[in-house]
Protein backbone atom coordinates (compact mmCIF):
# COMPACT_ATOMS: atom_id res chain seq x y z
CA UNK A 1 0.00 0.00 0.00
CA UNK A 2 1.68 3.78 -1.01
CA UNK A 3 1.80 6.70 1.36
CA UNK A 4 -1.30 8.44 -1.45
CA UNK A 5 -3.49 5.44 -0.49
CA UNK A 6 -2.56 5.55 3.38
CA UNK A 7 -3.49 9.43 3.67
CA UNK A 8 -6.64 8.90 1.78
CA UNK A 9 -7.95 6.28 4.44
CA UNK A 10 -6.67 8.64 6.78
CA UNK A 11 -9.13 11.63 5.66
CA UNK A 12 -11.92 9.15 4.59
CA UNK A 13 -11.64 8.87 8.86
CA UNK A 14 -11.65 12.59 8.97
CA UNK A 15 -14.34 12.80 6.55
CA UNK A 16 -12.13 15.44 4.54
CA UNK A 17 -13.32 13.21 1.34
CA UNK A 18 -15.89 14.77 -1.04
CA UNK A 19 -18.88 11.73 -1.33
CA UNK A 20 -17.74 10.33 -4.54
CA UNK A 21 -13.86 9.86 -3.13
CA UNK A 22 -15.14 8.75 0.09
CA UNK A 23 -17.26 5.92 -1.55
CA UNK A 24 -14.40 5.20 -4.10
CA UNK A 25 -11.88 4.65 -0.94
CA UNK A 26 -14.87 1.78 0.38
CA UNK A 27 -14.90 0.19 -2.50
CA UNK A 28 -10.80 -0.85 -2.29
CA UNK A 29 -11.00 -1.19 1.60
CA UNK A 30 -13.52 -3.85 0.96
CA UNK A 31 -11.54 -5.73 -0.88
CA UNK A 32 -7.97 -4.93 0.91
CA UNK A 33 -7.52 -6.61 4.53
CA UNK A 34 -4.49 -4.58 5.22
CA UNK A 35 -6.01 -1.41 4.24
CA UNK A 36 -8.79 -1.96 6.61
CA UNK A 37 -6.27 -2.94 9.38
CA UNK A 38 -4.70 0.31 8.95
CA UNK A 39 -8.22 2.01 8.99
CA UNK A 40 -9.19 0.07 12.35
CA UNK A 41 -5.71 1.52 13.96
CA UNK A 42 -6.30 5.15 12.97
CA UNK A 43 -9.74 4.95 14.16
CA UNK A 44 -9.13 3.10 17.66
CA UNK A 45 -6.29 6.17 18.17
CA UNK A 46 -8.38 8.42 17.11
CA UNK A 47 -11.11 7.43 19.29
CA UNK A 48 -8.51 7.29 21.96
CA UNK A 49 -7.60 11.02 21.55
CA UNK A 50 -10.51 12.27 21.67
CA UNK A 51 -12.19 13.64 24.48
CA UNK A 52 -9.15 12.65 26.60
CA UNK A 53 -6.45 15.33 26.30
CA UNK A 54 -4.23 15.50 29.56
CA UNK A 55 -6.05 17.66 32.36
CA UNK A 56 -3.24 19.52 34.10
CA UNK A 57 -3.76 22.14 37.05
CA UNK A 58 -1.79 25.38 36.53
CA UNK A 59 0.89 25.46 39.17
CA UNK A 60 0.00 28.63 40.37
CA UNK A 61 -2.47 30.15 43.24
CA UNK A 62 -5.72 31.86 41.63
CA UNK A 63 -4.86 34.93 43.45
CA UNK A 64 -1.13 35.28 42.45
CA UNK A 65 -2.23 34.15 38.78
CA UNK A 66 -4.85 36.70 38.48
CA UNK A 67 -2.77 39.63 39.79
CA UNK A 68 -0.17 39.22 37.40
CA UNK A 69 -2.96 39.51 34.77
CA UNK A 70 -4.55 42.38 35.91
CA UNK A 71 -1.09 44.13 36.27
CA UNK A 72 -0.54 43.39 32.81
CA UNK A 73 -4.31 44.30 31.54
CA UNK A 74 -3.63 48.00 33.67
CA UNK A 75 -0.62 48.49 32.22
CA UNK A 76 -1.20 47.68 28.45
CA UNK A 77 -2.24 50.08 26.09
CA UNK A 78 -5.32 49.27 24.48
CA UNK A 79 -4.59 47.19 20.94
CA UNK A 80 -6.42 49.45 18.71
CA UNK A 81 -4.26 52.60 20.36
CA UNK A 82 -1.61 51.00 20.21
CA UNK A 83 -1.76 50.32 16.27
CA UNK A 84 -2.87 54.49 15.73
CA UNK A 85 0.89 54.75 17.67
CA UNK A 86 2.42 52.52 15.49
CA UNK A 87 0.72 54.24 12.14
CA UNK A 88 1.56 57.82 13.70
CA UNK A 89 5.25 56.53 14.02
CA UNK A 90 5.95 55.32 11.00
CA UNK A 91 4.48 57.96 9.30
CA UNK A 92 6.63 60.78 11.47
CA UNK A 93 9.77 59.28 9.98
CA UNK A 94 8.73 60.83 6.57
CA UNK A 95 7.06 63.80 7.96
CA UNK A 96 10.54 65.45 7.95
CA UNK A 97 11.07 64.83 4.71
CA UNK A 98 8.17 65.29 2.89
CA UNK A 99 8.22 68.86 4.83
CA UNK A 100 11.26 69.60 3.35
CA UNK A 101 10.58 69.15 0.17
CA UNK A 102 7.43 71.06 0.10
CA UNK A 103 9.14 73.58 1.39
CA UNK A 104 11.79 73.39 -1.56
CA UNK A 105 9.68 73.50 -3.94
CA UNK A 106 7.82 76.29 -2.83
CA UNK A 107 11.57 78.18 -2.22
CA UNK A 108 12.19 77.17 -5.92
CA UNK A 109 8.90 78.01 -7.74
CA UNK A 110 9.32 81.61 -5.58
CA UNK A 111 12.69 81.85 -7.13
CA UNK A 112 12.06 80.82 -10.58
CA UNK A 113 8.91 83.40 -9.84
CA UNK A 114 11.88 86.40 -8.91
CA UNK A 115 14.50 85.59 -10.59
CA UNK A 116 13.34 84.91 -14.12
CA UNK A 117 14.65 82.28 -16.67
CA UNK A 118 17.56 84.67 -17.59
CA UNK A 119 19.43 83.73 -14.37
CA UNK A 120 22.41 80.97 -15.56
CA UNK A 121 23.56 80.48 -12.43
CA UNK A 122 23.64 77.21 -10.62
CA UNK A 123 21.71 77.35 -6.92
CA UNK A 124 22.62 75.77 -3.94
CA UNK A 125 20.12 75.66 -1.05
CA UNK A 126 20.02 73.88 2.11
CA UNK A 127 16.95 73.90 3.99
CA UNK A 128 16.29 73.18 7.58
CA UNK A 129 14.01 71.11 8.43
CA UNK A 130 12.07 69.46 11.31
CA UNK A 131 13.18 66.22 11.01
CA UNK A 132 16.90 64.94 13.15
CA UNK A 133 17.20 61.69 10.87
CA UNK A 134 16.72 63.68 7.31
CA UNK A 135 17.85 66.41 5.66
CA UNK A 136 17.85 67.67 1.89
CA UNK A 137 19.93 69.19 -0.73
CA UNK A 138 18.23 71.21 -3.94
CA UNK A 139 19.93 72.49 -6.74
CA UNK A 140 18.33 74.62 -10.05
CA UNK A 141 19.83 74.41 -13.32
CA UNK A 142 18.87 76.97 -15.37
CA UNK A 143 20.72 76.01 -18.66
CA UNK A 144 19.55 72.62 -17.91
CA UNK A 145 15.84 73.46 -17.12
CA UNK A 146 16.58 71.05 -14.12
CA UNK A 147 15.61 71.37 -10.68
CA UNK A 148 16.69 68.62 -8.32
CA UNK A 149 15.74 68.19 -4.59
CA UNK A 150 17.92 65.53 -3.19
CA UNK A 151 16.79 64.14 0.76
CA UNK A 152 18.76 61.74 2.21
CA UNK A 153 18.95 60.22 5.53
CA UNK A 154 21.55 61.58 7.98
CA UNK A 155 21.95 58.40 10.05
CA UNK A 156 22.85 56.38 6.71
CA UNK A 157 25.07 59.17 5.76
CA UNK A 158 26.99 59.09 9.10
CA UNK A 159 26.79 55.15 9.77
CA UNK A 160 28.83 54.97 5.84
CA UNK A 161 31.03 57.59 6.58
CA UNK A 162 32.07 55.68 10.28
CA UNK A 163 32.35 52.97 7.91
CA UNK A 164 34.64 54.15 5.53
CA UNK A 165 36.43 55.86 8.48
CA UNK A 166 37.02 51.82 9.55
CA UNK A 167 38.05 51.07 6.55
CA UNK A 168 40.87 53.12 6.59
CA UNK A 169 41.71 52.61 9.68
CA UNK A 170 41.76 48.63 9.17
CA UNK A 171 43.80 49.26 5.40
CA UNK A 172 46.56 51.35 7.51
CA UNK B 1 -26.61 48.32 50.57
CA UNK B 2 -27.27 45.76 48.02
CA UNK B 3 -24.92 42.12 48.06
CA UNK B 4 -22.27 41.56 45.80
CA UNK B 5 -23.66 38.82 42.86
CA UNK B 6 -22.16 35.93 43.62
CA UNK B 7 -20.03 35.25 40.60
CA UNK B 8 -19.65 31.39 41.06
CA UNK B 9 -23.12 30.65 40.24
CA UNK B 10 -23.24 32.54 37.32
CA UNK B 11 -23.29 31.57 33.80
CA UNK B 12 -20.04 32.49 31.56
CA UNK B 13 -22.34 34.27 29.45
CA UNK B 14 -23.55 36.79 31.89
CA UNK B 15 -20.07 37.14 33.27
CA UNK B 16 -18.76 37.51 29.55
CA UNK B 17 -21.38 40.38 29.26
CA UNK B 18 -20.37 42.03 32.74
CA UNK B 19 -16.82 41.71 31.82
CA UNK B 20 -17.42 43.42 28.26
CA UNK B 21 -18.95 46.43 30.11
CA UNK B 22 -15.86 46.72 31.88
CA UNK B 23 -17.15 44.17 35.54
CA UNK B 24 -13.22 43.05 35.91
CA UNK B 25 -14.73 41.17 39.00
CA UNK B 26 -16.58 39.38 36.54
CA UNK B 27 -13.72 38.19 34.21
CA UNK B 28 -11.59 37.68 37.08
CA UNK B 29 -14.57 34.90 37.52
CA UNK B 30 -13.70 33.65 34.04
CA UNK B 31 -10.00 33.49 34.47
CA UNK B 32 -10.34 31.58 37.60
CA UNK B 33 -13.34 29.03 36.15
CA UNK B 34 -11.08 28.25 33.08
CA UNK B 35 -7.21 28.81 33.91
CA UNK B 36 -6.39 25.42 34.08
CA UNK B 37 -7.85 24.37 30.59
CA UNK B 38 -6.26 27.36 28.96
CA UNK B 39 -2.92 26.59 30.79
CA UNK B 40 -3.40 22.87 29.61
CA UNK B 41 -3.55 23.52 26.33
CA UNK B 42 -0.56 25.69 26.28
CA UNK B 43 1.42 22.75 28.55
CA UNK B 44 0.15 20.48 25.51
CA UNK B 45 1.89 22.55 22.84
CA UNK B 46 4.67 23.50 24.29
CA UNK B 47 5.61 21.24 27.10
CA UNK B 48 7.29 23.48 29.41
CA UNK B 49 5.66 25.36 32.47
CA UNK B 50 7.04 28.27 32.87
CA UNK B 51 6.07 29.00 28.69
CA UNK B 52 2.60 27.54 29.29
CA UNK B 53 1.66 29.92 32.64
CA UNK B 54 3.44 32.84 30.70
CA UNK B 55 1.54 32.27 27.18
CA UNK B 56 -1.95 31.85 29.46
CA UNK B 57 -1.41 34.64 31.08
CA UNK B 58 -0.81 36.53 27.60
CA UNK B 59 -3.86 35.10 26.31
CA UNK B 60 -6.04 36.46 29.18
CA UNK B 61 -4.78 39.69 28.90
CA UNK B 62 -5.32 39.59 25.14
CA UNK B 63 -9.00 38.12 25.88
CA UNK B 64 -9.75 40.86 28.34
CA UNK B 65 -8.76 43.46 25.30
CA UNK B 66 -10.40 41.72 22.60
CA UNK B 67 -13.44 40.85 24.68
CA UNK B 68 -15.80 42.96 22.64
CA UNK B 69 -15.53 41.65 19.72
CA UNK B 70 -16.78 38.07 21.20
CA UNK B 71 -19.95 37.54 19.45
CA UNK B 72 -20.62 34.13 21.32
CA UNK B 73 -20.54 32.25 17.85
CA UNK B 74 -18.69 29.52 19.98
CA UNK B 75 -18.13 29.51 23.71
CA UNK B 76 -15.81 32.04 25.70
CA UNK B 77 -13.67 28.73 26.87
CA UNK B 78 -13.11 27.71 22.92
CA UNK B 79 -12.46 31.31 21.96
CA UNK B 80 -9.85 31.81 24.52
CA UNK B 81 -8.42 28.30 23.47
CA UNK B 82 -7.81 29.60 19.93
CA UNK B 83 -6.17 33.10 21.20
CA UNK B 84 -3.76 30.67 23.33
CA UNK B 85 -3.00 28.54 20.58
CA UNK B 86 -1.97 31.63 18.73
CA UNK B 87 0.27 32.74 21.03
CA UNK B 88 2.01 29.09 21.04
CA UNK B 89 1.89 29.03 17.52
CA UNK B 90 3.42 32.13 17.42
CA UNK B 91 6.18 31.34 20.01
CA UNK B 92 6.94 27.92 18.29
CA UNK B 93 7.61 29.48 15.07
CA UNK B 94 10.44 32.10 16.56
CA UNK B 95 11.70 29.11 18.40
CA UNK B 96 11.71 27.06 15.02
CA UNK B 97 14.12 30.06 13.66
CA UNK B 98 16.62 28.66 16.59
CA UNK B 99 16.29 24.88 16.75
CA UNK B 100 17.92 22.59 15.26
CA UNK B 101 16.52 20.04 13.48
CA UNK B 102 17.09 16.33 15.23
CA UNK B 103 17.92 13.80 12.59
CA UNK B 104 14.82 11.58 14.12
CA UNK B 105 12.83 14.88 13.30
CA UNK B 106 14.49 15.04 9.98
CA UNK B 107 13.25 11.43 8.85
CA UNK B 108 9.53 11.94 10.42
CA UNK B 109 9.69 14.92 8.00
CA UNK B 110 10.79 13.32 4.79
CA UNK B 111 8.10 10.06 5.22
CA UNK B 112 8.41 6.94 5.57
CA UNK B 113 9.53 6.46 9.08
CA UNK B 114 5.78 5.22 10.17
CA UNK B 115 5.34 3.09 7.26
CA UNK B 116 8.00 0.84 9.52
CA UNK B 117 5.81 0.91 12.08
CA UNK B 118 3.71 -2.46 12.62
CA UNK B 119 -0.02 -1.57 12.80
CA UNK B 120 -1.37 -1.79 16.06
CA UNK B 121 -4.10 -4.63 16.02
CA UNK B 122 -5.29 -4.83 19.49
CA UNK B 123 -6.59 -2.01 20.78
CA UNK B 124 -4.33 -0.99 23.37
CA UNK B 125 -6.84 2.03 25.13
CA UNK B 126 -8.88 -1.06 26.18
CA UNK B 127 -10.30 -0.96 30.06
CA UNK B 128 -7.48 1.78 31.00
CA UNK B 129 -9.89 4.40 33.51
CA UNK B 130 -9.97 7.38 32.14
CA UNK B 131 -6.96 9.40 34.21
CA UNK B 132 -4.44 6.60 32.86
CA UNK B 133 -5.08 7.01 29.59
CA UNK B 134 -4.99 10.67 29.99
CA UNK B 135 -1.43 9.93 31.68
CA UNK B 136 -0.27 8.11 28.69
CA UNK B 137 -1.41 10.19 26.22
CA UNK B 138 0.71 12.87 27.57
CA UNK B 139 3.51 10.34 28.39
CA UNK B 140 3.09 10.06 24.55
CA UNK B 141 2.40 13.54 23.61
CA UNK B 142 5.81 14.45 25.02
CA UNK B 143 7.42 11.96 22.36
CA UNK B 144 6.43 13.70 19.83
CA UNK B 145 8.11 16.43 17.51
CA UNK B 146 7.07 19.62 18.32
CA UNK B 147 5.18 19.79 14.46
CA UNK B 148 3.94 16.46 14.23
CA UNK B 149 2.22 17.36 18.24
CA UNK B 150 1.13 20.62 17.05
CA UNK B 151 -1.16 18.97 14.54
CA UNK B 152 -2.53 15.96 16.85
CA UNK B 153 -3.57 18.74 19.21
CA UNK B 154 -5.18 20.92 16.70
CA UNK B 155 -7.13 17.80 14.86
CA UNK B 156 -7.77 15.74 17.51
CA UNK B 157 -8.37 18.14 20.56
CA UNK B 158 -9.49 21.61 18.55
CA UNK B 159 -11.24 19.65 16.26
CA UNK B 160 -10.37 21.67 13.42
CA UNK B 161 -10.11 20.68 9.29
CA UNK B 162 -7.26 20.15 7.87
CA UNK B 163 -7.27 23.01 5.75
CA UNK B 164 -7.84 24.93 9.13
CA UNK B 165 -4.89 23.64 10.19
CA UNK B 166 -2.48 24.38 7.33
CA UNK B 167 -3.48 28.02 7.49
CA UNK B 168 -2.78 28.16 11.02
CA UNK B 169 0.82 26.26 10.67
CA UNK B 170 1.40 28.10 7.17
CA UNK B 171 2.02 24.66 5.65
CA UNK B 172 0.31 22.64 2.38
CA UNK B 173 -2.54 20.56 3.34
CA UNK B 174 -0.37 17.40 2.32
CA UNK B 175 2.03 18.45 5.13
CA UNK B 176 -0.57 18.49 7.16
CA UNK B 177 -1.87 15.00 6.29
CA UNK B 178 1.62 13.36 6.65
CA UNK B 179 2.38 14.74 10.21
CA UNK B 180 -1.41 14.06 11.23
CA UNK B 181 -0.87 10.37 9.95
CA UNK B 182 2.52 9.66 11.50
CA UNK B 183 1.75 11.30 14.75
CA UNK B 184 -1.36 9.05 14.82
CA UNK B 185 1.01 5.90 13.95
CA UNK B 186 3.47 6.74 16.48
CA UNK B 187 0.79 7.50 19.10
CA UNK B 188 -0.86 3.84 18.46
CA UNK B 189 2.73 2.30 18.92
CA UNK B 190 3.45 3.77 22.38
CA UNK B 191 0.26 2.81 23.32
CA UNK B 192 1.13 -0.54 22.45
CA UNK B 193 4.26 -0.34 24.11
CA UNK B 194 2.67 0.97 26.91
CA UNK B 195 0.07 -1.85 27.60
CA UNK B 196 3.15 -4.08 27.04
CA UNK B 197 5.11 -3.09 30.01
CA UNK B 198 1.87 -3.28 31.57
CA UNK B 199 1.55 -7.13 31.26
CA UNK B 200 5.06 -7.72 31.38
Amino acid sequence: MNQDRELQIQAFLDGELSGRQARKVEQWLAGDSEAQALLRELRATKSALGGNEPQLTLPETREFYWSKIQRQIEAAVPEHEAAQASLWLSWRRYLGPVTAVAAVAMLALFSIKEMGFDEADRHLAEIENLSEHASSLSFRSQSENMFVVWVYNKDQQQSEEEADFADEAVIQ
Amino acid sequence: MASQPDNASTSDEKLVRAAQRGDMVAFEELVARHRDKIYARAFSMMRNEDEAVDLSQEAWVKGWQRLKQFQGESSFVTWMTRIVINLCLDQLRKQKRHRSESIEMLEEESGGVERQMPIVTVNPTERLERSELRQRIDKALALLSVEHRTVLILHEFEELEYKEIAKRMQCSIGTVMSRLFYARRKMANLMAAYKREELS
